[in-house]
């Protein structure tokens, strides 16, 4: 969810009016925003939450969005026309980075803020929309220096050279993905090709190697130019044209001129060989009058859809029964009638809606293994336990090499961000061992338990594990004793009338000879016994211990 | 405290006290205790005392006394001087060498030499011919019976205050226990500090009214089973107890702060008529994101980090017919009317297997076996890979759950966001707001006033998207709905670091507050 920062006064010009703080909180619903209050500088911070919306991902797109609250929708003239230059592409991009598009936007000012927002609006982009650029890039450069046809290359890495922005000496682009700062950041999406993309013009001078860094040549943009080049490229057609109109609109609205471009391909396309850009795409949704009512469970008029839609940037048709309803180019998400219906709703507002209580009449139950863990709760209570409550992702050290069992198979994180927060407990007792260790200055006795979760390894399970419900109990004193915890064991097993059999057991985490399987009609549902010395240092716990553990699921 | 408290809550020990010592002026606390007192007990109720303001210090005065050592009390029975000089008028003159043989077993050898020592000082003993020793014939003996006797003195009174001796005495206990040196003394001289104290008026006012109360030093102080079997208590009143005192701390079984405040949210939720599900904490990402419409290859799936399972890293299979359902849906829409996400669906990616990463999770995987009309919830442990810190806890639990209904729409959503709100939260005050989730359309957040942070997120919800719910043979609208907790249960039980919601320690833990149902 992408946050930007908006310059209040550039704000105020873009929607032809100022909106205090309270006033901008209130309207950003219609954009699915949130205000995060405002920068050092005094910009104001957005938050957007709809992933599907890049195009309100700048100053430009909200405004536009706030404009056809109040009836002032614009028309955009250019997704027709005559194209100015063209771009031809080579066929080996079709297996490297298959689209490319453009357009020109001339009688442009272009000033620090407005530089500043564009290259905001590029990168939240080609990082979110784009997915790191992975997907689509986004290049700007200065329209008067370039010669065309411009075009779109697969070349070898060492064939090439060019200076990048940031540099003053030519590369090679081996060169540039090696040492670059972009090229360290982003070549990994170029990684393995033999050929990469590159963007030349008629003259021969570079634009960029996409999807990683321009050329100085002709892709540095500074305040005062006026007459801009502003190209993508994308591994999808759609997201291409989405990302191109959503710019072309946003440099529309700053005053300039846009022209389009075409794009020649020696392959076929979903758009065929020759696509201009920008152009319309095919988002209209075809929706029932009867759908708005019967979703939000008010009555809705075709004249009140219409109306409130075309308020939200649709165009809207209504034949009485049916509503054709035609995003603005800048969006694509619709996908079904009800993203139409949730337009309809927040166009309207969500306070116009009185809340009506559901009617139906369905009975609380709880889970059986959270009723059994509850009873079991209160009965460790009622002998004197104080309950824990741990977090089960945790090491693998603590898990295993810490109760003296180093190959204990575990439910481990493939892709680790820390060592303390890589596997699942397979029982609670090290959770229980660590809070005993954090509490050597707590008064004694200690007399901790905890019920829940753990997951354990199992090959034969269908997802390689079971999580199963444990209850451990751990008792540490100067005197504590297994005859102590058996008592409170054999209570238990009793309030929950069961009857126990202690069979003499091996455990590493265990002293030998103090240890016992627990065993129900023959089954085994636990253990029990006294810590083992070594286990007791690797917690840090200066006094003995004795603990059982029983595996609720089966006592059920 | 009041005089009226302080009387009605005297101790046995006080009252037996106050009555032997509230008519003098002035007292000491080495006065001799009243009967049925002991000298401890004493000590213990004047501090009782002074403590309550009853009893004030006039002055603190230091005394000494002089007793004897075991030195002296050895030689009560007589003194190596007397002892000398009489031996001496019975042998006549004899050496040194014939008296130490004369006394060995009573007196040491050192010992003779210096009392013939002190005797030739005084004049008693000369030496006579041949390194003999004779007593001098009507010499006086008389400061040697005065020493004499006040070692029987002592011995009898045995302290005795400095003050009481006469200057003679004193001299000599003060030459006795000083030049000899400690060890070989017959005195020893001990000081004392002695508070003069008297009541105060407090004190007074305090003990007339226990006399007025009756209070007699009698009361019973702890009710005995040999009291209640021969019933001696018959007749007795009882010492009230000052209940003002901090009593000793507890410790005592108790269900964890966290725990119980989920306990909290599960009874609303049970009242309300909502279902528990539970699930597994291994999960694939079909039934984690691909059954939830998160298309495999789009931004809402990146910035939903998830951690992966190391071994085994994919499920075996996917449960048909979803699979095939879900992939047709994300591809192409299949017969839900929806275009789809456009993309070739991954079922190997489907079943890579990930710790479950949203409650939501839990609804997916209940509506083909869900009830209509149903109201399900369920709180699941949930793990994202995030930085751990103030705001993100190693592992943090979600409450989500469904509602499915006939009758269920957008103002039905509402109305149940409205019903957590007063009856989950608490919270009159509410405002809806428009929301974005993969899974739901229309979607909604609701914002609630909180008297102390002010307006807050309670959760958000929506109404699953047919592409969800179609898959899996759900042809009811059903809303998808999720609580905060974390920031409920923060300010419920006063913590800012969501990690103190799973303290780990006894400290912490005593500490923590448990929340309050209503």
């Amino acid at each position: 969810m992408p946050t930007i920062t908006i310059d209040p006064n550039d704000f105020a010009e873009l929607l032809g009016q100022r909106l205090d703080e309270a006033e901008l909180e209130r309207q950003l619903d219609l954009v699915k925003g949130e205000f995060k209050g405002r920068d050092e500088a005094g910009n104001f911070r957005v938050e957007l939450n709809d992933t599907n919306r890049p195009d309100l991902w700048s100053a430009e797109g909200i405004a536009r969005q706030l404009r056809a609250a109040r009836g002032r929708r614009r028309d955009y003239s250019f997704f027709q026309g005559s194209p100015v230059g063209e771009i031809r592409v080579e066929s080996a991009l079709a297996d490297i980075r298959p689209f490319v598009g453009a357009f020109a936007a001339r009688g442009l000012r272009v000033t620090e803020k407005s530089l500043i927002g564009l290259i905001q609006t590029q990168e939240k982009l080609a990082e979110n929309f784009g997915r790191a650029r992975r997907d689509v890039a986004i290049g700007v450069y200065n329209l008067g220096r370039i010669t065309f046809p411009v075009h779109y290359r697969a070349v070898r890495p060492v064939e090439h050279r060019y200076t990048p922005l940031g540099c003053d000496e030519p590369m090679s682009l081996e060169a540039i993905l090696q040492r670059h700062p972009k090229g360290v950041q982003y070549g990994g999406i170029l990684a393995g090709r033999e050929r990469v993309p590159l963007l030349v013009d008629a003259a021969g001078l570079t634009l960029s190697m996409p999807p990683i860094i321009n050329s100085r040549e002709l892709g540095e943009v500074v305040p005062g130019d006026a007459n801009l080049f502003v190209e993508a490229t994308a591994t999808n057609l759609f997201s291409l044209v989405l990302a191109l109109n959503i710019l072309a609109c946003d440099l529309a609205d700053r005053g300039a001129r846009i022209e389009r471009i075409r794009t020649v391909y020696p392959y076929d396309t979903p758009l065929g060989r020759e696509v201009d850009l920008p152009r319309q795409l095919d988002r209209a949704i075809q929706i029932p009058l009867a759908e708005f009512s019967r979703l939000l469970g008010v009555p809705v008029q075709g004249v009140e859809a219409d109306r409130v839609l075309e308020h939200y940037g649709c165009e809207v048709s209504f034949d009485g029964e049916r509503l054709l309803v035609q995003p603005p180019p800048t969006r694509a998400d619709y996908l079904h009638p009800v993203d139409v219906v949730e337009d309809f709703a927040i166009a309207r507002g969500y306070e116009t809606f009185e809340p009506r209580l559901p009617r139906d009449f369905t009975i609380g139950r709880l889970d059986v293994r959270s009723a059994y863990e509850d009873a079991v709760r209160r009965i460790m209570v009622g002998l004197g336990f104080e309950e824990l409550f741990s977090n089960i992702l945790t090491s693998r050290s603590s898990l295993a090499d810490a109760l003296r069992c180093p190959e204990q198979p575990l439910v481990e994180v493939a892709n680790v961000m820390n060592e303390n927060y890589a596997a699942l407990r397979h029982l609670i007792l090290p959770c229980l061992l660590a809070a005993e260790g954090q509490s050597a200055t707590a008064a004694y006795p200690h007399r901790l338990f905890e019920t829940g979760e753990v997951a354990v390894f199992d090959d034969a399970a269908p997802h390689g594990s079971r999580t199963e419900v444990h209850l451990c109990a751990l008792l540490a004193h100067p005197q504590a004793t297994l005859s102590e915890l058996h008592a409170d064991l054999e209570f238990l097993a009793q309030e929950l009338g069961r009857e126990f059999e202690l069979v003499e057991t091996m455990r590493p985490e265990l002293i030998g000879g103090r240890a016992a399987a627990v065993r129900l009609s023959g089954r085994e549902v636990g253990f029990f016994g006294e810590v083992h010395p070594e286990v007791l240092e690797r917690f840090a716990i200066g006094v003995p211990a004795v603990a059982f553990e029983l595996f609720l699921d089966r006592m059920m | 405290m009041k005089p009226e408290e302080i009387a009605a809550t005297l101790h046995p020990l006080e009252v037996r006290f106050l009555s032997a010592f509230a008519a003098r002026e002035a007292f000491s606390d080495r006065d001799a205790p009243p009967e049925g007192v002991t000298e401890a007990q004493l000590r213990t109720v004047i501090e009782w005392q002074l403590t309550k303001g009853c009893v004030e210090v006039v002055e603190v005065a230091e005394e000494r006394f002089v007793e004897l050592t075991e030195l002296g009390q050895s030689q009560v029975a007589g003194t190596p001087e007397l002892a000398v000089a009489q031996r001496l008028a019975e042998l006549g003159p004899v050496p040194v060498s014939r008296l130490v043989q004369e006394f060995a077993g009573r007196f040491e050898s050192s010992q003779i030499g210096m009392a013939v020592g002190a005797l030739k000082e005084a004049g008693a003993v000369r030496a006579g011919e041949g390194g003999t020793l004779e007593l001098v014939p009507q010499a006086s003996l008389a400061p040697f019976q005065a020493a004499a006797r006040l070692l029987q003195r002592l011995h009898q009174a045995g302290r005795v205050p400095l003050a009481a001796l006469s200057a003679e005495d004193a001299e000599r206990v003060e030459g006795g226990s000083r030049k000899r040196g400690k060890s070989r003394g017959l005195y020893r001289v001990t000081s004392e500090t002695t508070r003069r104290l008297r009541l105060t008026p407090l004190g007074r006012e305090a003990w007339a009214q226990a006399q007025r109360l009756g209070r007699s030093g009698e009361e019973i102080n702890l009710l005995t089973p040999k009291m209640l079997a021969d019933g001696s208590w018959r007749g007795k009143t009882f010492r009230p107890f000052n209940l003002k005192l901090r009593p000793p701390r507890r410790v005592a079984g108790r269900a964890h702060p966290y725990r119980a405040f989920l306990d909290l949210v599960r009874r609303k939720l049970l009242a309300l008529g909502f279902e528990e599900m539970r699930g597994e904490l291994v999960e694939t990402e079909f039934w984690n994101m691909d059954a939830l419409f998160m298309p495999q290859f789009h931004s809402a799936r990146d910035i939903h980090d998830v951690y992966f399972v190391k071994n085994p890293t994919h499920a075996a299979t996917i449960e048909e017919p979803f699979a095939s359902r879900v992939a047709e849906v994300h591809s192409q829409g299949g017969p839900t009317g929806s275009r789809g996400w456009g993309y070739t669906f991954d079922h190997q990616r489907s079943r890579r297997l990930v710790l479950r990463s949203q409650g939501t999770v839990l609804s997916a995987r209940w509506l083909h076996q869900a009830r209509c009309p149903g109201k399900y919830f369920g709180i699941a442990r949930c793990f994202r890979y995030d930085q751990v810190d103030a705001t993100h806890a190693p592992d943090f639990f979600q409450c989500e759950g469904i509602v499915l209904g006939r009758d269920i729409d957008f103002v039905t959503l509402l109305g149940l966001l409205k019903l957590f709100a007063l009856e989950v939260a608490r919270a009159p005050e509410m405002r809806f707001a428009p929301a974005y989730f993969p899974f739901t359309e229309p979607s909604v957040e609701i914002h609630i006033r909180h008297p102390q942070v002010g307006w807050m997120e309670l959760g958000g919800a929506g109404i699953f998207r047919p592409e969800v719910t179609d898959p899996q043979g759900v042809h009811v609208p059903v809303i998808a709905w999720g609580l905060g907790l974390d920031r409920m249960a923060m300010m419920a039980l006063g913590l800012d670091d969501i990690r103190d919601l799973f303290a780990a320690d006894l400290n912490t833990l005593r500490r923590g507050r448990l929340p309050l149902s209503e």
